[in-house]
């Protein structure tokens, strides 16, 4: 096909025909395929560690435990529960910009601060509950052992959260590289 | 605007957005979620339209943004047996039907850049209206465009 026929092709594709109230469904955040996902996750993230605070103060030694293990144990969730909600609204968020280029490169530099804050958070979430729970313990050699267990069990999902963000963020790079070249 | 003429415009043009989707997705499943972020996506930016350019023009500038900075999502290939789509996006009785896949074959195999070059080159946008949407100068735009359609010509005759 010559480039006249293709453009002929092109213009002559018959597509669907959607009707009003169809596309009208599709404007509402709740029927949004991927939002209504990361909802369910950040509810059952919250149901979650809401059970584990419910716990964690009315369990047999939660007198036991100092009261800045307490405040600490909250802050982090706090902050957990606060960027999940900022994540949330980032992922709305997927033109940034009055041209393609210029949404790329604010939309590459927003994920990368996103990913780099969450990493950071959830290493500070670890930190926070690991130091709750072994507050009021004496560590001998087979807790600190365990505690050492449990670091690496969760640094697996750790590692799995930055492998994801570096391959979104390395893919829209790309297109962002390919896009300025000439 | 009313939320109606919003609606109104977007069912006018959808046109361009099953193609977008169509040249982005590989499955119907994902074009179907592509469809739908990008109608939410329009919708959002809707206030901000301020009319300085063509809405077609600004149509595209958001369904082809929304492609290219969505994320695809990592899941099992199934076979049309398998899944029976909402939205039909190819047309089984349309006689044209292989020489429109095999166009939407070649364009798939150029990166996701060029894609959106040779779409709004193939709706005979403007090198200006080209430039503006994607963010590249009109020089750019020429040299990528010459490179692009005979890239396109030579994926379509492999084909």
């Amino acid at each position: 096909m010559n480039i006249k026929e293709l453009k002929q092709e092109w213009q002559n594709i018959v597509t669907p025909q959607l009707d009003i109230d169809r596309l009208k469904n599709m404007t509402l955040e709740k029927s949004h395929p991927v939002l209504s996902g990361i909802r369910k996750q950040l509810i059952l993230e919250l149901l979650g560690w809401s059970a584990f605070v419910i716990i964690c103060f009315t369990g047999l030694d939660a007198d036991q435990k100092p009261f800045l293990a307490s405040v600490i144990l909250i802050i982090v969730l706090a902050l957990a529960m606060l960027f999940n909600a900022y994540g949330y609204q980032l992922s709305k968020e997927l033109i940034a910009g009055p041209d393609i280029n210029s949404s790329l490169q604010n939309r590459i530099a927003s994920l990368r601060r996103f990913a780099f804050i969450s990493v950071v958070l959830r290493l500070v979430l670890i930190a926070g509950v690991g130091y709750f729970l072994t507050s009021s313990l004496q560590l001998d050699l087979r807790r600190l052992m365990l505690l050492g267990v449990a670091s690496v069990v969760l640094v697996v999902p750790l590692y799995l959260l930055i492998r994801l963000w570096s391959k979104r963020i390395s893919r829209l790079s790309e297109t962002l590289r390919l896009l300025e070249e000439h | 605007m009313s939320e109606k003429e919003f609606l109104s415009v977007v069912h006018d043009h959808q046109g361009i957005i099953h193609k977008i989707c169509r040249m982005y997705r590989d499955s119907n499943e994902d074009r179907e979620d592509l469809f739908q972020e990008i109608v939410f996506q329009l919708w959002r930016s809707y206030p901000s339209f301020n009319g300085a350019s063509k809405i077609s023009t600004w149509l595209y500038r958001i369904a082809l943004n929304t492609a290219m900075a969505s994320f695809r999502k990592n899941r099992p290939k199934v076979t049309s047996a398998e899944y029976l789509p909402d939205i039909q996006f190819e047309n089984p009785n349309d006689a044209h039907n292989d020489r429109q896949e095999e166009l939407f074959t070649g364009i798939r195999q150029l990166s996701d850049p060029d894609r959106a070059l040779i779409a709004l080159y193939l709706d005979e946008l403007s090198y200006q209206q080209i430039a503006a949407i994607l963010g590249i100068t009109e020089s750019n735009v020429g040299v990528k465009l010459n490179r692009i359609k005979i890239k396109l010509q030579k994926l379509i005759k492999q084909s």
